[in-house]
């Protein structure tokens, strides 16, 4: 038998690798656990309850360093003076887009990845989603149900705290194992209400949310400052530095090296195993290979998927397990569409603290079979606040009159943030640029993104419907998202280019995300996922990541991996 | 070629020269990136343009029973962002504007704007401003329009705006959600109500 270094390797410390950390050393495995960025303690949220005039910039960041450095991400919405430190310099990290179909690949190398920074709404998938590819036949059928699932849904959120409410329990959001949610304002409260009465079948309520409402592990419930991705020191939203991370250390199981660029996988066609994980100091550029029993990938779906097309041998020269081809297509995301308004009345009221989490409208579209002249269907986020100081600006005059009126609450305003599931079509595409390389070595990834007839379709009706809702509550001033879609890749939940399946010809990995044709690898981040629903994806592939994680260790007692 | 931004200069990365044309057109980078390449200049304003900007700037939002924008500093929140963070073409429009500004005072008045009675001052300003919201098309944004945005902008993110005038509610532990406004409440500046994009255009 051949020794390894480890009993198993995760490759990323995000939302999905901090999961696999925490399950697999719970189990009694020794783990190293690999980041390609810097290490990042609570000591690194500096922008956390700093008010704009402590900012050089207020807030606005350095225009021009963000032009020339990030121009990539610092159009993602919690990208800004506050959070610069969490995001990858584009500059530094080029990646490729086809001019006519773009993709914007939104980046934070370092412990923790992107679940520092991540939106944190996390509904559960329902029934229907694990069963419309069989049902209409686009992408291949989950080769797992909701019951498959559902034991480890409950298992991710009692671990990492999802506050919500436990009333409405939708087929496209079933009621988990929750903390109490947090509350509606009035005006949120106006409009669930009015809507209610008009459309029976969609109901607006708070949004299942990754944040504490109740102390758990040692993490303190929310303190209402509002903006998550400055960090937080009292841990109060899932983070892999808050949570996962922590759990794994305390195992004494777990070891971690940071700025370590993983490169390539190595095959054994022997033992069809991964033999040895091939890295790249980020700063030395020093090589390395690591050898674990199991191997898990969670870099995120557009970097894990970079890593196993490089990772070539005789056996796999398209990338290690990719007999089927499938590996790098199927691409999918969310395109996000703001449809906002003004909400007459309840002047008197307003809301003290920042709440962090949205309130959110499940699907409502095709719940009964297929009923509408398009496929799937859409959600919604959305919040309501009071106007302030930012609406002077527009408003005529100036003075003491101004100032004035600047110091009172403007109106109630509403926003509806819908997105809609998007197909997996086999040109979203991900390959490696045959000549160019970044500066650890690593070819680049060339994205291929394009939205198809039927999102558009979906687009046009998010639209329709919110204004049509928005007027149900009285709504004036309704503005709407421009005709044209946004490019792909701002929804950030981009998944599908690894996908599971039951048939090794359609597929890349099997139900419990294991590869079809490499024994000891698995992928469980968002690439795995043969589709992308309506809902946020991280809770989902958190209890994939977990089921996974079991079923691997399972494996390994029984000497079959 | 236009001049590009140093660290797209290629080499610097250990990435070939096509590789960079690839890289910019990857993202959409216009190469020229008007501004970036010129260096902004230390001092943005004389003494007497920076005393004019105080000036307007105290116009529009005064000092009533809290401080106005001298007293919140926004001629220096101006100077920075004309230095530090408009492009070369939105400063120079900004200054040939105050320039404007400031001829079209002495042509009206035959005095310097700094040289006017109070009400004149008022009045002159209350014009423009009036006029460029009063939708007068300019073919580019007039001097008072600019000024107001940053005033308001600067103002309000001071801490003397986002506290004294207005109220700050950073952490509260609790959240209301319907509390009741009281006579004299002052609006909440908002943690992260300046996160949006200035338009310096």
């Amino acid at each position: 038998m051949a020794n390894y270094d480890f009993d198993a390797i995760v490759i990323g410390s995000g939302i999905s690798g901090g999961w696999a950390a925490k399950e697999l050393t719970e189990k009694g495995l020794k783990v190293l656990l690999l980041e390609r960025g810097r290490s990042i303690s609570p000591a690194d949220y500096v922008g956390e309850h700093k008010p704009a005039w402590q900012f050089p910039f207020r807030q606005l960041g350095d225009r021009k360093r963000y032009e020339r450095d990030y121009p990539v991400q610092s159009t993602c919405y919690a990208f800004g003076e506050p959070t610069e430190q969490f995001w990858v310099k584009d500059s530094e990290h080029p990646y490729g887009q086809d001019p006519a179909r773009p993709f914007r690949w939104i980046r934070g190398f370092h412990l923790g990845g992107k679940s520092l920074m991540w939106g944190r709404t996390t509904p559960r998938w329902g029934p229907i989603n694990f069963e419309e590819n069989k049902r209409d036949g686009h992408g291949v059928d989950w080769p797992i149900r909701y019951e498959d699932i559902r034991p480890w849904y409950d298992h991710v959120e009692e671990f990492i705290g999802v506050s919500g409410q436990t009333e409405y329990d939708s087929p496209f959001a079933p009621v988990g194992r929750f903390q109490p949610g947090m509350l509606m304002n009035a005006c949120e409260t106006f409009v669930a209400d009015s809507i209610r009465k008009k459309f029976p079948g969609r109901r607006l309520t708070i949004a299942p949310s990754a944040i504490l409402t109740k102390p758990l592990h040692g993490r303190q419930p929310c303190h209402y400052c509002g903006p998550c991705e400055r960090g937080c020191s009292t841990g109060s939203f899932f983070s892999s530095i808050s949570s996962t991370l922590p759990a794994a250390r305390a195992t004494g199981n777990l070891t971690t090296i940071t700025d370590s660029v993983v490169v390539g996988l190595d095959y054994d066609p022997k033992s069809r195993k991964v033999a040895g994980v091939r890295v790249v100091d980020r700063n030395t550029r020093a090589g390395k290979r690591y050898s674990g029993r199991l191997v898990f990938l969670n870099a995120a779906t557009l970097a894990s998927t970079q890593i196993l097309l490089n990772s070539t041998s005789e056996t796999f020269p398209n990338g290690i397990g990719n007999r089927s081809g499938v590996l790098g297509h199927y691409l999918m995301d969310h395109p996000y569409l703001t449809v906002s308004a003004v909400i007459p009345g309840m002047l008197d009221k307003y809301t003290i603290g920042n709440r962090p989490a949205g309130v959110w409208m499940p699907r409502f579209h095709n719940v009964e079979g297929q009923t509408a002249p398009f496929l799937r269907g859409f959600s919604y986020e959305a919040s309501a606040s009071r106007a302030n100081w930012t609406d002077g600006v527009s408003m005529p005059g100036y003075g003491a009159a101004l100032k004035q009126r600047l110091r009172e609450y403007g109106p109630w305003t509403f926003g509806f943030y819908g997105f809609l599931e998007c197909l997996p079509y086999r040109d979203n595409t991900l390959t490696l640029d045959p000549v160019r390389k970044d500066q650890w070595g690593m070819p680049i990834l060339n994205t291929r993104f394009e939205w198809g007839k039927n999102e558009r379709a979906l687009a046009k009706q998010l639209v329709s419907d919110a204004a049509e809702m928005l007027k149900s509550a009285g709504a004036t001033d309704i503005s709407l998202p421009p005709d044209e879609l946004p490019p792909g890749g701002f929804g950030i939940h981009e998944v599908g280019t690894a996908r599971m399946g039951r048939d090794p010809a359609t597929s890349f990995l099997n139900g419990h995300n294991q590869s079809h044709e490499v024994a000891n690898l698995f992928v469980t981040d968002g690439s795995c996922m043969p589709s992308v629903a309506a809902q946020n994806p991280s809770l989902t592939f958190m209890a994939l990541t977990a089921r996974a994680a079991n079923y691997a260790v399972e494996q390994m007692k029984a000497g079959a991996v | 070629m236009t001049p590009l931004p140093e660290s797209l200069v290629p080499g610097r990365h250990s990435i070939d020269r096509r590789a960079f044309v690839q890289l910019a057109a990857t993202f959409g980078l216009s190469l020229s990136l008007p501004g970036l390449a010129a260096k902004a200049p230390a001092e943005p304003l004389s003494p007497d343009e920076l005393s004019l900007v105080g000036e307007v700037s105290e116009l529009i939002i005064p000092t009533t029973d809290t401080g106005g924008a001298l007293a919140a500093g926004v001629p220096d929140f101006v100077r920075m962002m004309l230095s530090d963070w408009f492009t070369t073409a939105e400063r120079e429009n900004f200054i040939a504007g105050m320039h404007e500004f400031s001829a079209g005072a002495l042509e009206k008045y035959g005095k310097k704007f700094a040289e006017l009675a109070t009400s004149q001052k008022d009045q002159y300003f209350g014009e423009l401003l009036s006029k460029a919201e009063g939708g007068e098309s300019s073919p580019r944004t007039p001097f008072v329009v600019l000024m107001k945005r940053l005033t308001i902008f600067g103002y309000y993110t001071s801490e003397l705006g986002a506290t004294t005038e207005l109220r700050q509610h950073i952490a509260t532990a609790q959240y209301e959600p319907a509390a009741v406004v009281k006579p004299g409440d002052r609006a909440d500046s908002g943690l992260t109500g300046a996160r949006y994009w200035f338009d310096a255009g």
